[in-house]
């Protein structure tokens, strides 16, 4: 009998996973995991949440036998995936029964094109023609990329891939979907696709599903189960509301919940009774609708009341343009001629904190790299700080600008941590003394002083990018530009890098952000330029720009949670765009009873 | 990207890859066996021959000038090195860069026989590498594995042969990304010297590619077990490989130019395939040797060469110049290098210089003092 025509064992319950004290260590490696233990029904969605280096990947690695086939270590306690070990299993077969789906959609591809894509799987297991092309039918339907059969990879925007990934796990008929961080690279659209297609198969599929992500509200939205991992501990595991409701907890541990649910602690804290009112209806609110409802139901009974705070102003900006761009537009000199950029005006002032947000492929990356003179504009111009682009050599102009690319493994290379920062130090010419201090003072800045003598490349990639990040800024420039930073960062790593960027600006640096994370461009940008297509749609302070709602919904973005909840609240007094949980706070206090 | 398929739905399109493949196999055949001056025109034929089938299988053009991009300093070390060594053919000597006489060569001596032998050598790497893209960009990935496995080639040999094909392009689009990624840094590869770039420049390239692929590889591996990669000896493939009516015409066509440069190369009097070329170019030769005497080019490069020999000391630096007669070839490649030269100033005049940013006074909320990192 061979493992192909092997019939999954019947369950004996309607358990499809289970985890019992685990304890895992990596060869040569640090624990990784300690004393877990969970059970999931079959239909059931668990959301793992944690910051980088909690276990959220080794966990998922146990479910479906990467370890250890691919990875090895040492492990205690108890596994069982649809009845099966994955230690005493053959990942081939275990492969029948579960299916992951990776962080990065690029690298799982393992064909060329998305329809042998779709047949791999079935295909390694030798099933007959006619049924792999069925299969493959139905999953290209389920996560609608039907149509798409004969693209190439390179041919589909991030959501797509992702569900490409998806659809290809789904032809081998999985019982148990594990999936790594699978939006972490992707707008807001591409993210909810994905979501809602991971809901539609628990539901009607009957399919069990292991989620891994720091999108707590998307989470919060969809899980029915949801673990905390800290250091490889679980630190809460419950029902969405048991476990967004420990806030404190939560932040401790590195994770940010949905804005909703710190709204409601904070306000159970100051407000007398707000906590009673709540568990009164069911748990904390994790949803817009949810803390709507609440929110205006207490206004109204007069438990809370709504005093309007104007948030402070933006700051103000003294006419100094740094970066001119002016009627742009580039053509990608390919086959298919693809128009990135069209007659593109833009002028960013010193000083001033911009944020470029647009869905994946809208020319964000296209438009910052013309700054640098990386890409010429096929008609236009672009000045920076006066001088034509066009004109000077790249790297006089990094000088000047840093960029901060989205991938940190395209250009760490150097033996050590200290040596890659130095290595752009030197191309500038500076004196050793001068480098050895601002190297210094750049590791301390990204908090990698422990690691200063190791190897980039062993380091994690949430790290990897925070050593590019003090790359860029020990640099020392006048304009600092990051390439989506919340890229495979976690909420306090993302909040590093902006955090020192804001520092940044208050030295009279400009700040050029690129994003699709909404509430990190509401906290730290002043203004908010919106692209897609290749154009810019809006231009504007960041609390006109979440008002300009047909805008935001052509370029597929949604407003921060806590805006769009100060936007339903207009009729209680809110007079203006709030954009973080504070301005929220500060505008609601216990009524007057 | 270079080299991978496209669509267009031509009759190469269609074809099955085993077809492109045995296409492949005899042009290897035949290159091997033409190690003769005299086999110029047979490898010419055969080009000419992979040329129709480029214009049928509406393969861009593009992707031969990039080949051929690639392979121009391979060619220009074998015309060197062959017409500096090559012994036999004809002796007539070009150019003479310097004096080495060896036994019965003069090492220091540019022959017509070398460069043509050169010559040779490059038409059998150009007949080869010519017919790699009418396999690569006309065959989908899955058909190719599809008939690979037909011909009972083991899929973990289908498999590695497939990824190798995908890391191509990858390899292509990462080296890109990495070089603007270390520009970023004020890692300026364009104004480096060649020296420099030799001596280091590359490291920051390099490393961070092998360290990617490295990456890339792990992750590969972790994907395809996961679908259970391996799980049968009996994989399936999708693709319909069967042959039809067009998979046997191009196999017949094929053969038939096999078979005809076959003859060609051993049973047919030498006047097509040798002394008929020799005729053409040798008149050809002659007459641009004839105007270029007669508009006086000769006598100017003669009064150009007597020049610079009354330099003192010159003579004995190189020989090049101490060329009392040339003509044939020798005016004609004397001609084109000049020509060359010349071209190459004009470009560098053209094209702007780039200059570097001047460093701009920093902003003025800051003070010299706080002005770095960290404060």
């Amino acid at each position: 009998m061979t493992w192909t025509h092997w019939s999954h064992p019947a369950l004996t319950s309607d358990l499809a996973v289970e985890v019992e004290n685990l304890t895992f260590t990596y060869e040569r490696g640090p624990l990784a995991l300690q004393n877990i233990s969970f059970q999931l029904k079959r239909g059931e969605i668990l959301g793992i949440i944690g910051a980088n280096g909690a276990g959220k990947t080794t966990l998922c690695f146990h479910l479906n036998g990467i370890i250890p086939t691919v990875y090895a270590g040492k492990e205690k306690g108890h596994v069982t995936v649809s009845g099966l070990d994955p230690w005493d299993t053959p990942i081939i077969r275990l492969s029948q029964v579960t299916s992951m789906v990776l962080q990065d959609p690029e690298t799982q591809f393992t064909t060329t094109d998305v329809g042998s894509e779709l047949e791999f799987g079935p295909a390694n297991l030798g099933i007959e023609r006619d049924e792999i092309l069925r299969r493959a039918r139905w999953a290209a339907e389920v996560c609608g990329i039907d149509g798409l059969e004969n693209r190439r990879p390179q041919e589909l925007s991030g959501g797509q891939k992702q569900r490409v990934a998806l659809a290809a796990g789904m032809t081998m008929l999985p019982q148990v979907l594990i999936l790594d961080e699978p939006t972490s690279q992707l707008d807001p659209v591409g993210t909810t696709e994905v979501f809602d297609v991971v809901h539609q198969l628990a539901s009607t599929q009957d399919m069990t599903i292991v989620i891994t992500s720091h999108k707590t509200d998307e989470i919060a939205r969809l899980a029915s189960k949801v673990l905390v991992l800290y250091k490889g501990e679980a630190v809460a595991l419950g029902t969405p509301k048991e476990v967004f409701a420990r806030t404190e907890l939560l932040r401790r541990v590195g994770v940010n919940p949905p804005a909703v649910a710190s709204l409601a602690i904070e306000l159970a804290n100051r407000v007398p009774g707000f906590r009673e009112e709540y568990e009164k209806r069911g748990g904390i609110p994790l949803t817009l609708e949810d803390a709507y409802t609440l929110l205006s139901e207490l206004l109204d009974q007069g438990i809370l009341r709504f005093n309007w705070k104007e948030p402070s102003p933006p700051r103000a900006v003294v006419q100094d343009p740094v970066l001119e761009v002016e009627n742009v537009t580039f053509v990608y000199p390919s086959r298919a001629q693809v128009v990135a950029l069209q007659n593109v005006f833009l002028t960013i002032n010193r000083g001033e904190f911009v944020a470029i947000i647009g869905q994946n492929g809208s020319g964000k990356t296209t438009l910052v790299k013309h700054f640098l003179g990386l890409l010429k504009p096929t008609e236009g111009t672009v000045k920076v700080e006066g001088e034509d682009v066009s004109e000077l050599t790249t790297g006089s102009i990094a000088k000047s600008i840093s960029l901060i690319l989205q991938n940190p493994d395209y250009q760490l290379f150097s033996i050590s941590v200290e040596k890659e920062i130095a290595f752009g130090l030197h191309n500038l010419g500076l004196s050793e003394n001068e480098i050895a201090e601002r190297v210094n003072r750049a590791l301390k800045e990204v908090s990698l002083e422990d690691v200063r003598d190791t190897f980039p490349f062993r380091l994690s990639f949430g790290d990897r990018r925070k050593v590019a990040a003090a790359a860029g800024i020990a640099m020392n420039p006048d304009i600092l530009i990051l390439d989506e930073p919340t890229t495979a960062q976690d909420f306090l790593g993302r909040h590093a890098l902006c955090d020192i960027a804001k520092r940044m600006q208050e030295r009279g640096k400009t700040i050029v952000m690129i994003s699709h994370d909404m509430d990190l461009v509401a906290e730290y940008a002043d203004r908010i330029v919106i692209m897609a297509n290749g154009r810019i749609l809006a231009d504007a302070p960041k609390r006109d720009v979440f008002d300009m709602h047909d805008k935001m919904k052509e370029a597929f973005l949604k407003p921060p949670q806590v805006t769009q909840l100060s936007q339903k609240l207009v009729s209680y007094g809110a007079k203006a765009n709030l954009v973080t949980l504070e301005e929220m706070l500060a505008c609601l206090g216990p009524g007057g009873a | 990207m270079a080299f991978e398929y496209v669509k267009k739905d031509t009759v190469l399109d269609r074809m099955n890859p085993l077809v492109k493949l045995l296409y492949m196999a005899l042009a290897l055949i035949l290159v091997v066996q033409c190690t003769q001056i005299s086999n110029i025109s047979i490898l010419l034929i055969w080009i000419l021959i992979a040329t129709v089938w480029w214009i049928v299988g509406r393969v861009e053009l593009r992707s031969l000038g990039f080949l051929l991009k690639l392979l121009t300093f391979l060619f220009v070390f074998l015309f060197l090195v062959q017409g500096l060594t090559y012994r036999f053919g004809d002796p007539t000597v070009i150019i003479k860069l310097f004096d080495l006489p060896m036994v019965n060569v003069n090492y220091g001596e540019l022959k017509v026989g070398g460069v043509m032998y050169g010559l040779v050598v490059a038409l059998r790497v150009v007949a080869v590498v010519m017919v790699i893209p009418i396999f690569t960009m006309t065959s989908p990935m899955s058909r190719i594995s599809g008939s690979l496995a037909r011909i009972h080639v083991p899929q973990k040999v289908i498999f590695m042969f497939i990824t190798a094909m995908r890391f191509v392009p990858l390899v292509q689009e990462s080296m890109a990304s990495i070089i603007e990624a270390q520009k970023i840094r004020g890692f300026d590869i364009e104004s480096a010297s060649m020296y420099q770039k030799l001596r280091r420049a590359y490291v920051p390239i390099i490393t961070p590619l092998l360290l990617l692929m490295f990456r890339r590889a792990m992750d590969l591996e972790v994907a395809i077990n996961a679908r259970a990669f391996g799980a049968t000896k009996n994989r399936t493939y999708v693709e319909d490989v069967s042959f039809r009516a067009h998979d046997y015409a191009g196999i017949l066509v094929i053969l038939l130019s096999f078979a005809l440069s076959m003859y060609l190369l051993y049973f047919e009097p030498t006047s097509i395939t040798w002394v008929y070329l020799t005729l053409i170019v040798g008149t050809v030769a002659g007459w641009i040797g004839s105007l270029l005497a007669g508009i006086g080019f000769v006598s100017l490069l003669h009064q150009i060469n007597d020049f610079l020999l009354s330099v003192p000391g010159f003579n004995l630096i190189g020989g090049f110049f101490d060329q009392r007669m040339l003509l044939g070839y020798g005016a004609v490649v004397a001609l084109v290098l000049i020509l060359f030269l010349l071209y190459l100033l004009a470009r560098r005049r053209m094209r702007k210089k780039k200059r570097t940013k001047k460093s701009h006074t920093r902003a003025v909320i800051s003070e010299p003092s706080t002005d770095g990192v960290g404060q």
